[in-house]
């Protein structure tokens, strides 16, 4: 069996080797770790980092580009499904409900008074933003104290539409004397479900990387 | 291995097979199992297949699990409801791609 240095060295390696996020290094330094044992084993003169030198080889030329290149590929793909399933679930009738009744506050107070509109949905707009910025940052600062990196948070899917509703909403305002107030109600509902569904996702990636990389965060905590 | 290129196209069932088998394994032993079945003929390269897996893992047929094992943490995968039900029919598809394979090379089995 190898060293706790022997491991750690393994974690350097994975470093040099252009392999930053924890999710792929611990796999491979597993995968190295086995390999450099058996081979070890087989040839008992064989140094640790002899062995290591042949295992690395038995990668290819490419080395760890084509792991890191697909798991990064494979994390958008999986935040992206995610993002879908809670917008999915934000079709429920409670969250329809909650919807319609905003946009519909809006589209009378809009209605009845432009100026008092224009606040609500500042305050809207104030309220998501302000929401999703929170639950950034508190996963961040999570992730940060391990020290390490996660593709799963800097391949993250969600905050793109964030952004998309934010683009609309902010288009909205700049034209609010040209907009129909039913126009303002629609795009709204469309911002609380994505906004609603981006804090979700944030929540899962926190809740995902916890549960899946409990040394990490333990050691932080 | 002979011809590694002969193989590219048919890992991913390869992989899904071993995991139905066997239930949860990991990157390496998956590695060694293929090369103690075929005596060593067929070696899966670490680059081909830790993408599989990613891959697999995305499209919910492979779930992962992690556990300490020695002085490390090891990650198994093993086959979702959802790659149960692709297992069966990639193994019909493996076994009329042989059936083709045989008919095309006028092969005969012993």
């Amino acid at each position: 069996m190898l060293t706790d240095e022997q491991i750690d060295y393994l974690f350097k390696f994975c470093e040099k080797h252009y392999v930053y996020y924890y999710e792929v290094q611990l796999e491979l330094v597993d995968h190295l770790a086995n390999a450099i044992e058996a081979k070890m084993a087989e040839d008992k003169k064989l140094s640790f980092e002899d062995a290591l030198d042949k295992v690395y080889k038995g990668f290819g030329t490419m080395g760890f580009a084509p792991i890191v290149a697909e798991k990064q590929l494979q994390v958008f793909k999986i935040s992206k499904a995610a993002y879908w399933k809670f917008i999915k679930e934000q079709f429920g009738w409670p969250q329809v409900l909650s919807v319609l009744f905003f946009s519909t506050l809006l589209y009378y107070t809009i209605s009845w008074n432009e100026s008092a509109g224009a606040i609500l949905l500042v305050g809207i707009l104030f309220y998501g933003i302000a929401s999703n910025l929170y639950h950034h940052i508190r996963l961040t600062r999570k992730v940060k104290k391990t020290g390490k990196k996660f593709a799963l948070l800097n391949f993250s899917f969600h905050s793109n539409l964030g952004f998309l509703a934010l683009y609309f909403l902010l288009q909205i305002l700049s034209h609010l004397d040209e907009v129909h107030p039913l126009g303002y109600s629609i795009v709204v509902g469309f911002y609380i479900v994505l906004f609603v569904a981006s804090d979700k996702v944030t929540n899962n990636i926190e809740e995902k990387l916890v549960t899946e990389y409990p040394d990490a965060f333990q050691v932080a905590s | 291995m002979n011809n590694p290129s002969l193989y590219k196209g048919i890992l991913r069932p390869i992989v899904i097979r071993l995991l139905e088998e066997n239930g949860r394994m990991y990157g390496f032993e998956i590695t060694q199992k293929v090369k103690a079945i075929t005596n060593g003929k067929v070696k899966i390269t670490e680059g081909a297949l830790y993408p599989l897996l990613h891959s697999l893992e995305a499209e919910g047929i492979l779930e992962a699990e992690q556990e300490f094992v020695d002085n490390r943490m090891r990650k198994y995968y093993k086959l979702t409801s959802k790659g149960k039900k692709v297992s069966k029919h990639s193994f019909g598809e493996i076994t009329e791609f042989v059936l083709h394979l045989q008919n095309i090379f006028n092969l005969k089995l012993a």
